[in-house]
């Protein structure tokens, strides 16, 4: 099973690298760095986890199990807000997210409503 | 396109009017909507929170703007977005207050940086929408007090030139508390307290000259710290027609000779109301018209930075 951004998540680039991601069903805005913005397109680009993370080690000076567990933790906080679809499934924009109140990690930046 | 940036029940969003069809002749962008608004009564805006911006820019085509112009009040800046307006198939969005109120955030929200970030993408997708009205090029001439967040809108548009106007402080004092624009007599004092590094009781406490010598002082010294080569000075006292087409230059575009005849026709005017009554300077009469205390406040907040500027000009 491959995971791949849900439809219901629109991206925006901005700042050299960085991004915002809003959950259209909840509403919900999320910031990304630089690295779970590199994590977000391999996504959108059908990549698997250690194709993301090979890539990573040819951008930035990292051990490749260093980058595949960042990349592990970042597609674990994309699950945990729902902004992911397994590839084979039709659709899940209907999914919901019932979690509230701020997430802070150091990949994914936190839940913000303006 | 967006007209409007506002809140509807607790939820943040932009309004939204059918103007596709609309020429932007008026001096500033809300001008144009207003006489829209009077023309096409049934032409009704519409609400929609920034989600919906942010999904229609999936899909729009990015357009660049030309040139941006930021100026520090009463200093020829409309003139020179009039003279912009000149370039065949280009539109000028004056001081439209979707830009403006999101510019605004950044002073009222800058403590936030997630709120600084969305707000910067916001921002630049509600231009690149206001933008597609545009078959050439497009120019922004931004409000007043957004000088203050200069160093963030060049973050979000590094390579647009952009062009810093002003004017002599006495003058400018004199012509703001003359007749007070909004910008000076904002309720919501956060945003000037932020511009002259004070608090929003001693806005309040403050006479309208020292409050327009203290923001037009801060706003000569962002310019003065952020030009670089791809800005350019420009004093309002040298707002001649080769002046202002070496602006057009500046901004990429070749003028033509009818569209340089355009623009001399323009200055002829009086840029905020074409329509009206033929230019005339005032600098003199202002400048005798100076109050003691314009003069005092000019000398204690804004001729030094002004200085600075002049030199850097030249």
């Amino acid at each position: 099973m491959n995971l791949i951004p849900g439809k219901h998540v629109v991206v925006t680039d901005f700042d050299g690298g960085e991004g915002i991601l809003v959950d259209l069903n909840t509403k919900k805005y999320f910031q990304l760095n630089e690295t779970a913005m590199v994590v977000w397109k391999g996504l959108e680009q059908g990549k698997t986890v250690s194709e993301i993370a090979g890539d990573i080690t040819s951008k930035y000076e990292v051990a490749l199990d260093n980058a595949t567990r960042s990349v592990e933790r970042i597609v674990d906080n994309f699950q945990t807000y729902k902004l992911l679809s397994a590839s084979w499934a039709s659709s899940d924009c209907q999914t919901r997210d019932s979690h509230s109140g701020d997430l802070f990690t150091a990949d994914l930046v936190f839940r913000l409503r303006a | 396109m967006p007209v409007d940036a506002v809140v509807v029940d607790g939820r943040p969003g932009l309004l939204w009017m059918q103007l596709a069809d609309v020429s932007f002749s008026e001096p500033f962008f809300q001008q144009t909507v207003d006489r829209v608004r009077a023309e096409h009564p049934n032409r009704t805006a519409r609400f929609t929170e920034f989600d919906t911006l942010l999904q229609l820019n999936q899909i729009l085509p990015r357009v660049e703007p030309a040139g941006f112009i930021f100026h520090s009040s009463r200093c020829g800046s409309t003139l020179l977005a009039n003279a912009c307006r000149c370039v065949d198939d280009s539109i000028v969005l004056s001081e439209p207050f979707p830009i403006d109120k999101l510019v605004a955030r950044f002073t009222t929200d800058a403590h936030d940086p997630v709120k600084e970030a969305l707000y910067s993408v916001f921002l630049r997708a509600v231009v690149n929408a206001l933008a597609q009205s545009s078959k050439g090029r497009v120019f922004i001439k931004f409000s007043c007090c957004s000088v203050s967040q200069l160093e963030r809108i060049s973050r979000i548009w590094p390579r647009v030139p952009w062009v810093f106007l002003y004017r002599d402080p006495i003058e400018t004092i004199v012509s703001n508390v003359t007749n007070p624009p909004e910008w000076l007599l904002d309720e919501d004092r956060r945003i000037l307290a932020h511009i002259t590094a004070t608090s929003t009781a001693q806005v309040t406490e403050m006479s309208l000259e020292e409050l327009c010598a203290r923001s037009i002082g801060s706003f000569f010294f962002t310019a003065h710290t952020l030009a670089n080569d791809n800005s350019m000075l420009l004093n309002y006292n040298q707002l001649s027609l080769s002046v202002i087409s070496n602006v057009l230059r500046f901004f990429g575009v070749e003028p033509t000779a009818p569209e340089i005849d355009a623009v001399d026709n323009r200055r002829r005017v009086y840029s905020k109301n074409p329509e009206d009554r033929p230019f005339v300077s005032d600098a003199e009469t202002k400048r005798q018209n100076a109050s003691e205390l314009v003069r005092d406040v000019a000398e204690r907040w804004a001729n030094g930075p002004y200085s600075l500027l002049e030199l850097k000009r030249s």
